[in-house]
């Protein structure tokens, strides 16, 4: 095995010497070479394999959104950028920092966030822990480093929450992870600053199989940031990534997530939690990029009293398609879950809610609201809302209201007449539409996001 | 499909309301609202055997400027289903169907409606209310489908299922929506029946019995109001 190989047939805005690349397309061969090139015990090999014929034997869902563009023989199912993972921020290499000063994380970075583990390309390049979360005993690691710290943990978790012949895609990236994160928070303990992994893909045709699971101990708090950029490239990439999510009793976990894919990425992911007593979990998404994405974080209400929420914005331009929704069940006595969901079709855009609540026979007095809200920008935009709700359960109260309309003719004229042009008075308004999300994200995030909706958002004429 | 019972309605001009009887199989009505014409039809059921098995399927054709009032009430029977196309055709045109349901024992309804818009400045709004008690279940599924051209579209559709003892229901209420310039929502509820309303009527000394009864009589109000005065006979409680 050639341990370093150039590529100089990929056009990379940043050019690497990357230690390691797969040849593109998918065997049980490669397979093979990445769990022995990761020196994995032979269960996780056997995992991976399994998970293999799983995927073959599963055919592509067409149940929503387009997904025949993806040519899985094209992708790359392995890199990784540098030999180790680096400790402190002035070891990683200085192209790669250039390339993450584009999108401005350093500085956040430093004063803000516990640590890093940024997800360039395949594998981890970048993390710090603070010394505090040391003392207290959370592990923040990238999977890889993780998986050979804490094989135990990993192997008791792994795959619990999303098992592999759950989908697809989940299978597929059982086969081939690399990368992701593994958050465990012993019981009681209160993380204060959120910990943040930010990640992306450079490479023409790379799929990210990043796998995460967080393990919430009872009473523990805890905050959890992911956010991804990604570069234009021509060829189509694949993101299908599987985040799981264990929240015992009492604990309380919100995992925020801020997707900018590079406009040719299928994102496909799989996320889950299970919430145990009392146990309270939170999604806050916002889906930016991408080509296709299809994403549906879900909740599993295990514990009597458990809560779970989603608040979830969209935003689709010309060509895109994002089909988002979320997935509870009501798994146990007294839970209670709301929905919010918010989105934006500009141009040929198209976003789709797909949601399902689920409330079984026996499981007494639970409660669910759903919100969906859409916002149409041009004449050949589109919004689907397909959620579903099974009441089995008379002592329930499941509610669900979604509304889809465009921006008012009122409100630009009453912008307009105090002044304001009418490609501000349009930001404006779409700013409004979406706040109730973006003031539940982190500062440096909420700043982002308004500065990406923003340049979405300008030369667009209505 | 051996007794099928075919129907075609046309309603060229505006007209008393018009009222069919679902039957025990399988069944299929045709409605043509001639344009400018407004038009009331109400459909009942009268089954008066148990286990009554009936699958309706309605298409509705609505042209230029037509307007039709659309009501169906079901209590009672085995199986029922209903499957109704509502087309917007003609600009202008306006659709407003109310949908009532209630179950009891073993009783299964299934109702399913899509309404699709396909021309300019059309309307339609959809009313669907059910109670199930005992084991009955309901399955509630509706698009609102907005074509390109439809412009200045308003479409609403809201279903609110009332669940007693060990009742169920799956409400699935969607939307298709291809164009701006577009008023489109829908709200869907399930649920049990109101605990604060049940202490009220407690403390007016009512039995949970009789609070119940109450409350279940009153939530058909909104239904209703939608009617024409002369629909509003056959929905008055025998109980």
């Amino acid at each position: 095995m050639a341990k370093t190989r150039s590529h100089k047939d990929l056009s990379l805005t940043n050019e690497l010497d990357y230690q390691y690349i797969s040849k593109p397309g998918i065997s049980e061969n490669l397979i093979r070479e990445i769990s022995a090139y990761k020196q994995e015990p032979s269960w996780m090999l056997a995992k991976r394999l399994q998970a293999f014929k799983i995927f073959k034997s599963k055919p592509t869902p067409t149940w929503g959104a387009n997904l025949s563009g993806i040519n899985y023989k094209k992708i790359r199912y392995f890199l990784r950028p540098i030999d180790k993972v680096a400790g402190s921020w002035s070891e990683v290499p200085k192209k790669i920092r250039e390339t993450y000063q584009k999108i401005g994380i350093p500085q956040a970075e430093r004063k803000f966030l516990a640590g890093v583990v940024a997800q360039y390309e395949s594998m981890a390049v970048y993390q710090s822990l603070q010394k505090q979360l040391e003392k207290q005993g959370v592990i923040f690691l990238d999977m890889d480093t993780g998986f050979k710290k804490h094989p135990e943990l990993v192997k008791k978790y792994l795959g619990t929450v999303v098992p592999t012949a759950d989908n697809k895609f989940s299978a597929l990236n059982t086969a081939v992870w690399s990368g992701g994160s593994l958050v465990y928070i012993p019981k009681g303990v209160k993380v204060d600053i959120p910990l943040q992994a930010y990640f992306r893909i450079n490479a023409k045709q790379v799929g990210q199989f990043e796998r995460t699971l967080i393990i919430a101990e009872a009473g523990s708090q805890a905050h959890y940031v992911e956010g991804c950029t990604a570069p234009v490239y021509a060829a189509d990439s694949l993101h299908a990534g599987v985040v799981e999510i264990i929240i015992k009793p009492g604990a309380r976990l919100r995992y925020t997530t801020v997707q900018n894919w590079s406009k040719n990425v299928y994102n496909l992911v799989t996320k889950r939690a299970f919430v145990y007593e009392d146990g309270i979990m939170e999604w806050v998404d916002g889906n930016l990029g991408s080509k296709t994405t299809m994403k549906y974080p879900s909740i599993y209400l295990l514990g009597t009293g458990a809560k779970g929420s989603v608040l979830s914005i969209a935003l689709a331009g010309a060509g895109q398609h994002q089909d988002v929704g979320t997935k509870i069940i009501h798994g146990a006595p007294n839970t209670s879950s709301s929905v919010v969901s918010k989105s934006i079709s500009k141009e040929s855009g198209r976003t789709s809610y797909r949601g399902l609540i689920k409330i079984p026979k026996n499981v007494k007095n639970c409660t669910a609201s759903v919100v969906c809200d859409a916002l149409l920008l041009n004449k050949n935009s589109r919004t689907d809302t397909y959620p579903k709700m099974e009441v089995y359960e008379a002592d329930s109260g499941v509610t669900h209201e979604a509304t889809v309309g465009q921006i008012g003719a009122d409100q630009l004229f009453y912008l307009k007449s105090r002044g304001i042009s009418e490609n501000e008075a349009r930001n404006i308004i779409v700013q409004g539409f979406i706040e109730p999300i973006v003031k539940e994200l982190p500062l440096e995030y909420a700043i982002e996001l308004n500065r990406l909706i923003k340049l979405e958002m300008s030369g667009l004429v209505g | 499909m051996k007794n099928l019972n075919k129907k075609k309605l046309i309603i060229p001009t505006s007209l008393k309301p018009v009222i069919l009887y679902r039957i025990n199989g399988v069944q299929e009505i045709e409605i043509k609202v001639k344009p400018g014409v407004k038009a009331e039809v109400l459909i009942l059921n009268n089954f008066q055997k148990p286990r009554i098995e009936s699958f309706l399927k309605i298409n509705i054709k609505l042209y230029q400027n037509s307007k039709l009032n659309f009501v169906e009430g079901i209590s009672g029977g085995q199986v029922i289903e209903t499957r109704s196309v509502v087309k917007l055709l003609g600009s202008g045109a306006e659709c407003q169907v109310t949908n009532m349901f209630q179950g009891n024992k073993n009783e299964q309804h299934v109702f399913q409606i899509l309404i699709d818009h396909q021309s300019p400045n059309t309307k339609a709004n959809v009313l669907v209310k059910a109670v199930y008690k005992n084991h009955a279940s309901g399955k509630f599924q509706s698009l609102i489908k907005v074509g390109q051209k439809a412009k200045k579209t308003n479409s609403y559709y809201q279903d609110e299922v009332l669940l007693l003892d060990s009742a169920k229901a799956i409400s699935s209420p969607t939307l298709e929506i291809l164009t701006d310039d577009v008023k489109a929502s829908h709200g869907s509820s399930v649920s049990r029946i109101n605990r604060d309303q049940v202490y009220y009527l407690a403390s007016r000394g009512l039995d949970f019995e009789q609070a119940r009864e109450c409350i279940t009589a009153g939530f058909f109000t909104s239904v209703i109001a939608r009617l024409p005065k002369a629909f509003c006979q056959p929905f008055l409680f025998k109980e």
